[in-house]
């Protein structure tokens, strides 16, 4: 699947076993609780794109409830380092997904605050993050431009 | 052994040496045989002496004894024991024991020939003095903690508490240290009592040791060897007049070696009152000073009486920083302030200075604090600050880096090298002088390093943590084991991780460090210095962990300096 | 400054081709062997040295999978008993013309089209040479078929020697810094300059602007390890920056403006010049390409983050250069 954002000259590319996690969700969660993780992936700056490669999904420290998930750093920075050092250290933090009981998923506040407070940390190799919500039909694409939440559009092939 | 045996041993020192030996009971228990005879000395008179065997012999030289007159003679004992060999410097051949008695006897000729007014006899009398006036002044002696160079003519102050004496400076000086340093119950009947305290002139006559002394005898000698302006004020202690005075006069006596201090006890009593100078009836005690003064102390540690002065921050009172501690204090160190925000447990004691009982200190638990409580107890001058504000941390610490102006040398026995690294850049930053000396242990006792930096500015502490092609950081360079190895250990949880090395470890590396700190402070050395000691791989082998490069380079030795450790891509100096 | 050695060693594996490339090695002997079976008993007889980039260890792959492969045929003629160059040259030429797709006499060789198929292209270039000459010294036939006299002339020419020069300039560890870094500098080249080769400087000329002063190798010891640590990024730079002094400025009555020009000859026989092909519009823009480098390079030197930093340097050698990224701190993260 490839997205663009209007205005910004880069694609976001994700892999079909990531697309492919991701419509399992779709097709067979319970949406009892919600789920997430990160997203991780590589940079390709002569194509201008971004790809999402791989994604970590909840470990047990992570709380996972109706309405939440408050995802924790152990468990996903191992996993993280493992993808990065296979990858010959290319493989980075692209930032975060997860599961709402949506039909055509749509961020919260606390979802807004959270992504505006990851984007604005200098710490992150990628300039973009990137935010998905699974949402029981469809996956929304969103990243942070000047403080602001955008959504990305699916670019038809 | 039979009598035979001895007889013949004394026969043959007879005939070989010219001498008539004859055997004789003596009232000494503990000899099991004794020969008196007579021996001619160079200036011609003769001198009794005795010989005696005690059973130990021939593991035990023979005594020889002088069996005669009151003379004072250097090397022999009031009872007149000849002190014939310091033990600790000669090897006793016991197979061969005519030998031994001929070389006893030779020496104890020899020192008999040693005759006042010689260089050899002055020079005995100014190393043996305090031990010949201690048996002079035999019970009678007091503490003294002034500093000798310091004394001019004084009037200085005593404090006699129970069993007690000290001399001193101030009244505080002495109450300090009778009270907290020497223990001394305070007790009422404690009280304070001025003293003279006289340098002599250089190069006047040593007093003659005797066992009693005349006042005109003291006043005059006195009086013939100080310096005239001391001598007005001595002449005008001695015209007040006086009926009943009890007065301590100490000496100051400079040679080469160091100053000799002795003392007298003067009691006069006099039917009315007369001019001190003139007293007719006055007792006079020779008085033993037990030297207890900072550099009396050192003495004997070479003379480093400048670290004195010299303020030292220690950061980190662990394994390594209390071992420092200690060494610091024995090297002279007296101003030394300790931050450590750790507790001191049971399973610190095997890896740590202090002990069993400084774990169970019901009043103190914190590292820094039983530290100062420990040496402070151990060493009299040492003066300890446990910085105990804000919350001990070198975090804290860090955000006043102004403070760091006022050492003269800063230590990290941390072990973080990412706190090393940010002191290094801060003092680095604010163009701190003060030098910065970090030691740290590698596991499994394969070795320990001292890294001195901030003396120069070829170099810094990141430099060894920058890669050489890069201004990236990197593990330590001078590491001894192979990057990207854990050697944390978990006895129980997080809390519990420790790395694997023993006390010894710390010990070695605390001892490089502080040889390193007392050449920084006494300027010695100028340029920046990484020290490296190099143990035995063996364990770390054992325990299936690997050796560095750098290791294999250097392991031939024991220690290894480097000097040019600049790197150009360092962020914070640009090495060299 | 970041170390990026690493990633420069694998940018280096990624755009290397050498002699030792089998599939380069069986093209080449496919053609020869065709040569030896088809050739016109009438030719003398001949041996046959391999030359250009890869035989000097500084080929890479070229952009567009065209590979050029440089083999000298050396025939055991004398020149003067040639006075027409190109009969040598059609010597080859007829004994391949028919087994491949294209064979054509150029003004300095003898090209050899070849496409098998679903393979990529490649074309093999037979320099030809006349090697038993009175003086001892080797002369390149040099005319195409229609020249006139004027332009088909023997000229003396040290292939061999060229390669020995570039070979032995460094040796062991330092000799694969000194290709590495040509082999960036000719990568920099086929991705910053058209397809049209007239305009970019040559990669002979580059190797010559690295062998002739331009490189020092750049390496440090590491008193820990014992061993040298290269800094190829450092060498790069330092090279750029000595070709950029090397330019002079002067006005070109050619171009009718002030240019940045230089001269440069091959080290060797016939000590030619190696911009002599370029116009001096075509050597100001080659200029401020090199000026644009090594603006690049010194804002890569700044940068703290490795992805930035390697973003810059594929815009600048585009997509072989991997792009690694530091580790990744992924904290916490709140969602509802």
């Amino acid at each position: 699947m490839e997205y663009e954002v209007r205005a910004e000259s880069f694609r976001l590319e994700i892999n079909e076993n990531v697309y492919q996690r991701f419509s399992a969700y779709i097709e067979s969660y319970n949406y009892n609780v919600e789920s997430g993780g990160i997203l991780v992936g590589i940079l390709d700056p002569s194509h201008n794109s971004i790809i999402i490669t791989d994604i970590t999904e909840p470990f047990d420290r992570d709380r996972q409830t109706r309405y939440g998930f408050h995802r924790m750093e152990k468990g996903h920075q191992e996993k993280m380092d493992q993808l990065w050092e296979q990858s010959d250290f290319k493989k980075t933090y692209l930032g975060e997904w997860h599961t709402h009981k949506q039909k055509r998923p749509c961020p919260s506040n606390i979802d807004i605050k959270n992504w505006i407070k990851i984007s604005k940390k200098n710490i992150h190799n990628s300039q973009r993050l990137f935010f998905i919500i699974v949402g029981t039909e469809e996956i929304g694409v969103w990243m942070v431009v000047h403080d602001m939440v955008k959504k990305l559009e699916v670019v038809e092939n | 052994m039979n009598r035979f045996f001895y007889e013949s041993l004394v026969d043959d020192l007879n005939a070989k040496r010219g001498v008539v030996f004859l055997a004789k009971e003596s009232s000494q228990q503990k000899y099991v045989a004794t020969f008196f005879g007579c021996v001619k000395i160079m200036d011609g008179s003769s001198i009794n002496l005795v010989i005696a065997f005690d059973k130990y012999f021939p593991l035990r030289l023979p005594v020889f004894y002088v069996n005669d007159d009151n003379i004072f003679r250097v090397h022999v004992e009031s009872d007149g024991k000849i002190c014939l060999y310091d033990k600790s410097s000669i090897l006793i051949n016991k197979d061969m024991p005519e030998q031994i008695l001929l070389d006893c006897f030779d020496q104890a000729i020899k020192i008999l020939n040693i005759l006042p007014g010689t260089d050899e006899y002055n020079q005995e009398i100014f190393r043996e003095f305090d031990a010949y006036w201690m048996k002079t002044a035999k019970h009678r002696w007091v503490y003294s903690c002034f500093n000798t160079s310091e004394v001019t003519y004084n009037e200085y102050n005593m404090l006699f508490a129970s069993k007690i004496c000290v001399v001193a400076k101030t009244e505080n000086d002495a109450s300090v240290m009778a009270y907290n340093s020497l223990n001394a119950e305070r007790k009422e009947s404690d009280f304070y009592k001025k003293c003279l305290v006289i340098r002599l002139r250089k190069k006047s006559a040593l007093i003659n040791i005797k066992k009693n002394y005349k006042w005109k005898e003291l006043r005059n000698y006195i009086l013939n060897n100080i310096s005239s302006s001391y001598k007005k004020k001595f002449e005008k202690f001695l015209q007040k007049k006086a009926k009943r005075i009890l007065q301590y006069i100490f000496l100051v006596y400079g040679t080469s070696m160091g100053d000799i201090v002795f003392g007298f006890r003067v009691d006069i009593w006099n039917k009315k009152y007369l001019q001190i100078s003139n007293a007719v009836n006055a007792k006079i005690d020779p008085v033993y000073i037990r030297r207890i003064d900072y550099n009396y102390l050192l003495a004997r540690v070479e003379r480093r009486a400048t670290l004195k002065d010299k303020r030292v921050l220690l950061l980190g009172a662990g394994s390594i920083g209390g071992f420092v501690a200690n060494n610091l204090c024995q090297m002279g160190v007296t101003q030394l302030d300790i931050l450590d925000m750790d507790t001191f447990h049971e399973e610190n004691v095997c890896r740590h200075f202090l002990g069993f009982d400084s774990a169970v200190n019901s009043i103190m638990t914190y590292k820094a604090d039983l530290l100062k409580a420990q040496l402070e107890k151990m060493y009299p001058y040492v003066d300890i600050d446990s910085l105990n504000y804000a919350n001990r941390s070198v975090e804290e610490f860090l955000e006043k880096p102004e403070r760091f102006e006022n050492y003269d040398i800063i230590i990290s026995a941390l072990g973080e090298p990412t706190l090393n690294l940010e002191i290094n850049r801060i003092i680095y930053q604010k163009q701190i002088v003060t030098p910065l000396v970090c030691c740290f242990n590698e596991p499994y006792g394969i070795g320990g390093h001292v890294i001195i930096s901030n003396l120069d500015k070829n170099s810094c502490l990141q430099c060894l943590y920058t890669k050489i092609n890069a201004s990236e950081i990197t593990s330590f360079r001078g590491s001894l084991v192979e990057e990207g190895q854990s050697f944390k250990k978990n006895v129980s949880g997080c809390s519990g991780a420790f790395v694997p090395y023993s006390s010894l470890d710390s010990q070695q590396t605390a001892i490089l460090a502080t040889r390193l700190i007392v050449k920084v402070l006494l300027e010695e050395i100028k340029e920046n210095t990484m020290e490296t000691w190099i143990g035995s791989s063996d364990e770390l082998m054992l325990n299936h962990f690997k050796t560095s490069q750098y290791y294999n380079i250097i392991s031939a030795s024991k220690v290894c300096t480097k000097n040019d450790f600049g790197n150009c891509h360092c962020v914070v100096c640009g090495g060299e | 400054m970041l170390d990026l050695q690493k990633e420069f060693i694998k940018f280096q594996e990624n755009i290397k081709l050498d002699d030792e490339n089998q599939k380069l090695r069986d093209k080449r002997d496919i053609l020869l062997k065709k040569l030896k079976n088809t050739i016109s008993d009438d030719a003398a007889s001949y041996s046959t040295f391999n030359q250009g980039s890869y035989a000097m260890g500084t080929g890479i792959y070229p952009e567009d999978e065209d590979y050029d492969i440089d083999v000298g045929i050396k025939f055991n003629i004398d020149k003067d008993d040639y006075s027409d160059p190109l009969e040598p040259k059609m010597w080859v030429k007829d004994a391949l013309d028919g087994h491949t797709k294209k064979v054509e006499v150029r003004r300095s060789c003898v090209t050899v089209t070849y496409q098998e198929n679903g393979e990529s292209a490649y074309h093999v270039d037979f320099a030809i040479y006349a090697a038993d000459n009175a003086d001892e010294k080797m002369y390149i036939a040099k005319g195409k078929t229609y020249s006139d006299d004027e332009h088909r002339y023997w000229e003396v020419s040290d292939p061999q020697g060229l390669i020995k020069a570039i070979k032995n300039k460094y040796s062991g560890d330092d000799a694969l810094q000194f290709r590495r870094v040509i082999r960036y500098m000719k990568k920099w080249k086929s991705h910053n300059f058209s397809s049209n080769g007239d305009s970019a400087p040559t990669g002979i000329a580059l190797t010559i602007l690295a062998y002739d002063g331009g490189f020092s190798i750049n390496k440090k010891y590491d008193w820990a390890t014992g061993k040298y640590i290269y800094d190829d990024f450092s060498a790069l730079c330092n090279l750029v920056y000595n070709i950029k002094k090397r330019f002079s400025y002067s006005w070109s009555s050619e171009a009718g403006q002030m240019c940045h020009t230089m001269s440069l000859s091959l080290p060797v026989e016939p000590y030619n010049d190696l911009f002599v092909k370029m116009t001096d519009k075509q050597m100001e823009n080659f200029y401020q390409k090199i000026n644009k480098m090594l603006e690049k390079l010194n804002e890569v030197k700044g940068k703290t983050k490795r992805s930035e930093a390697c973003t810059i340097l594929v815009e600048l050698f585009g997509e072989d250069f991997p792009v690694t990224v530091d580790k990744s701190m992924v904290g916490t993260s709140e969602s509802a």
